[in-house]
């Protein structure tokens, strides 16, 4: 009698917690922390600069000043590409979550960070690219053409694009993708050494030119995913479901792939392939919110950001004025949190 | 705060060929064209620089401790020499072995048809030795600097010693191989030539003399590598006449990142050694990566950059470990490089 009551105490909690002004505020408390973070971002990093001197960086700029240069030309920027990058890429996992209803799905499964990879490490072999911004312009190219070859073979034959037929084909691309890498790689030591810490994912020296170029294809791919939450919510109970509820199920892959692709696409271009963010993010996010793709996908944006800016800010600080990749860091963090997540859901 | 940059000659298609020859990536042709002393900076007839000098100790066999840790007792030099890294080769050719195979990794510096036009065999190392091509190479002595896990293996194939280079005294390693090879005499003049070249540059450039330079290496124009004093590019500044910084971090040098630098790029000049570049063509511009990072008003505002940034177009291994053959081609770019700026002799 006693877990009876317990449980339908719990489930009322869950429901109040859950309600639609409940999540409501806690979208404007992810916001707030988000300040906090962008904050903490341009107050702390490699130089020791006093709380007075970063204010006057930001309100009374001085080009004549080292502080105020590093506040506005590495330290903001890097804030503001580390919360967007940090928020497409949750969103970007949280989408493949949803589509293929499987739990371990991010953006690579569609080949983007592998493409990515390979786009980058061709130009610097074959063309000898040595720019962020045209490294971005080649692992955005990398990114689009391999996930339209994967959602290609994954809609070959019956049935159209299955979750079960996208996987396979973004699994066996990966892997031929990957080799083609590597054997660059292991045959030009030059490359490996100016790619090392692109592919390591990094939002250091990352200006504002690069997060402008950048912007539209990351903005225009939050808006278009975060449109899609219905619609997700409805397709990750299963395409019969989806159907059955009169759904155009194939629009709504393509559109879900499309702003992957504009998403994780973009911000692998931006920062480098940059782990866990999109795998254990809507997991975080789904303890919170629930099932309700409406509300996963604006609060995995926003607890994107933060993480990945907070990462960023712990990658610059624990072994200053070394810097480790934020991809690192991310995988440091993300890995155990991943694994507590697991274990805490198989307990339940 | 200015910026000099070394910027090869404008040269003919002949000259082109012979300055080629001069790196390590173009070596094996340059050594049959050139002649050995050429690399080294001495005549033909030059005792330092002439290849293949015997000597009466040449004669003697001795008894060395091998990658093992057990003993080889060598008769004479090698027949036919494998070497694995770059100290190895370099100084073998210095002294005037040409080796019969060379173990490449990444892009090398060594071209293959240019191997194989000078009959040596290039044998690629992809995550270990390829110790079926090394085998069959039938080596008499093999030279290596890595692939641990294999020296059982390669020890079988003939006698191996393992050269540990990283951020060694470059005499260090130059007379290791040198006692290995049998060519210990060599060596010994290849030295005295280079101190004499370090004497030169002291006495040219003594208003530089005690002067602190910030020697930065970067890859990328977003990353760098502070170079200590104990690093190997350190310890030939203080050769050179210079009090470069002492870190008390690891020797090859620290970490830092561009905002790192406002605080640690201490120093009279900025020496940055810059990787991307392909060297020879006098036309290439700077790397963007590296040129954007020159660019910026953060790196012009340096400490260290009030004195000027000299940027070393660096094209090869030339950072972690120094070999007799890249040092004066250092020097020279060295030299060429501070004297652009007014004062400096």
């Amino acid at each position: 009698m006693s877990t009876i009551t317990t449980r339908s105490t719990s489930a009322r909690t869950l429901r109040i917690a859950r309600s639609r002004p409940m999540l409501l505020l806690g979208l404007l408390v992810f916001a707030g922390l988000l300040g906090i973070a962008l904050m903490s971002s341009i107050a702390f990093g490699a130089a020791d600069i006093a709380p007075a001197d970063v204010w006057q960086a930001i309100v009374a700029f001085n080009p004549e000043s080292t502080e105020h240069l590093i506040i506005q030309t590495l330290r903001i920027p890097r804030a503001a590409v580390a919360a967007l990058v940090g928020a497409s890429l949750a969103v970007a996992g949280a989408l493949m979550q949803g589509l293929t209803r499987n739990p371990l799905a991010d953006p690579g499964i569609l080949g983007i960070e592998t493409g990515a990879a390979l786009g980058v490490v061709a130009a610097v072999f074959f063309l000898g690219i040595g720019s962020l911004y045209l490294y971005a312009l080649f692992a955005f190219a990398g990114a689009a053409l391999t996930a339209v070859a994967v959602y290609t073979l994954g809609s070959l034959g019956r049935g159209g694009p299955t979750p079960l037929k996208i996987t396979i084909a973004g699994a066996a691309l990966t892997a031929l993708l990957s080799s083609l890498t590597t054997g660059m790689l292991i045959f030009n030591q030059r490359t490996l050494e100016e790619v090392r810490f692109w592919l390591a994912g990094s939002v250091a020296g990352r200006d504002l030119p690069l997060l402008i170029q950048a912007a539209p294809y990351l903005i225009a791919g939050l808006l278009l995913a975060l449109g899609l939450g219905r619609q997700i919510t409805t397709i990750s109970l299963g395409d019969d479901v989806a159907k059955g509820l009169g759904q155009r199920t194939g629009w709504v892959k393509g559109l879900t792939a499309v702003a992957t692709v504009l998403l994780a696409g973009g911000a692998v271009a931006v920062a480098g392939p940059i782990g866990f963010v999109g795998l254990v993010i809507p997991h975080a996010v789904r303890f919170l919110v629930g099932q309700d793709y409406r509300w996963i996908l604006p609060y995995a944006a926003l607890a994107g950001a933060i993480f990945l800016v907070l990462s960023d800010v712990a990658a610059r600080l624990v072994l200053r004025p070394t810097e480790l990749p934020v991809g690192v860091m991310t995988a440091l963090i993300g890995g155990p949190f991943f694994v507590y997540l697991v274990r805490w859901r198989v307990k339940r | 705060m200015s910026m000099y940059y070394y910027r090869p000659p404008e040269l003919s298609e002949t000259e082109f060929a012979l300055f080629e020859s001069l790196t390590r990536r173009r070596f094996l042709i340059g050594a049959g064209a050139l002649g050995l002393g050429a690399i080294t900076g001495c005549g033909p007839g030059d005792q330092a620089g002439g290849p293949a000098t015997s000597t009466p100790f040449a004669a003697t066999s001795r008894t060395m401790q091998g990658v093992l840790g057990n003993t080889y007792t060598l008769s004479g030099p090698p027949q036919r020499l494998h070497v694995g890294t770059g100290p190895d080769l370099d100084t073998a050719l210095s002294v005037g072995i040409i080796p019969t195979s060379i173990e490449i990794y990444g892009d090398a510096e060594l071209r293959p048809d240019q191997a194989a036009a000078a009959g040596v065999e290039l044998i690629r190392y992809v995550d270990g030795p390829n110790l079926e091509a090394l085998a069959a190479a039938n080596p008499d002595l093999i030279l290596t600097g890595w692939g641990e896990d294999y020296h059982q293996r390669m020890a079988e194939i003939a006698p191996t010693f393992f050269i540990d280079s990283s951020n060694k005294p470059w005499r260090d390693i130059a007379r290791e191989i040198g006692r290995i090879l049998f060519k210990d005499a060599e060596v010994e003049a290849l030295i005295a030539n280079l101190e004499a070249r370090f004497a030169g540059f002291r006495e040219r450039l003594r208003a530089r003399a005690g002067q602190t330079p910030c020697i930065l290496y970067t890859s990328t124009g977003t990353d760098f590598t502070l170079m200590t004093r104990d690093s190997a590019v350190g310890q030939l500044m203080v050769e050179l006449g210079f009090a470069p910084l002492a870190k008390t971090g690891d020797i090859f040098g620290e970490s830092v990142s561009l905002e790192g630098l406002a605080s640690e790029a201490q120093g009279d000049f900025l020496l940055l050694l810059a990787s991307g570049f392909r060297f020879v063509d006098p036309n290439e511009p700077v790397p963007e990566g590296i040129q954007q990072f020159l660019n910026n008003p953060i790196t012009r505002a340096l400490p260290a950059a009030q004195g000027g940034i000299f940027l070393y177009p660096r094209d090869g291994n030339d950072v972690y470990y120094f070999t007799v053959m890249l040092i004066p081609i250092f020097v020279d770019l060295l030299e060429q490089l501070l004297t652009q700026a007014p004062g400096t002799r």
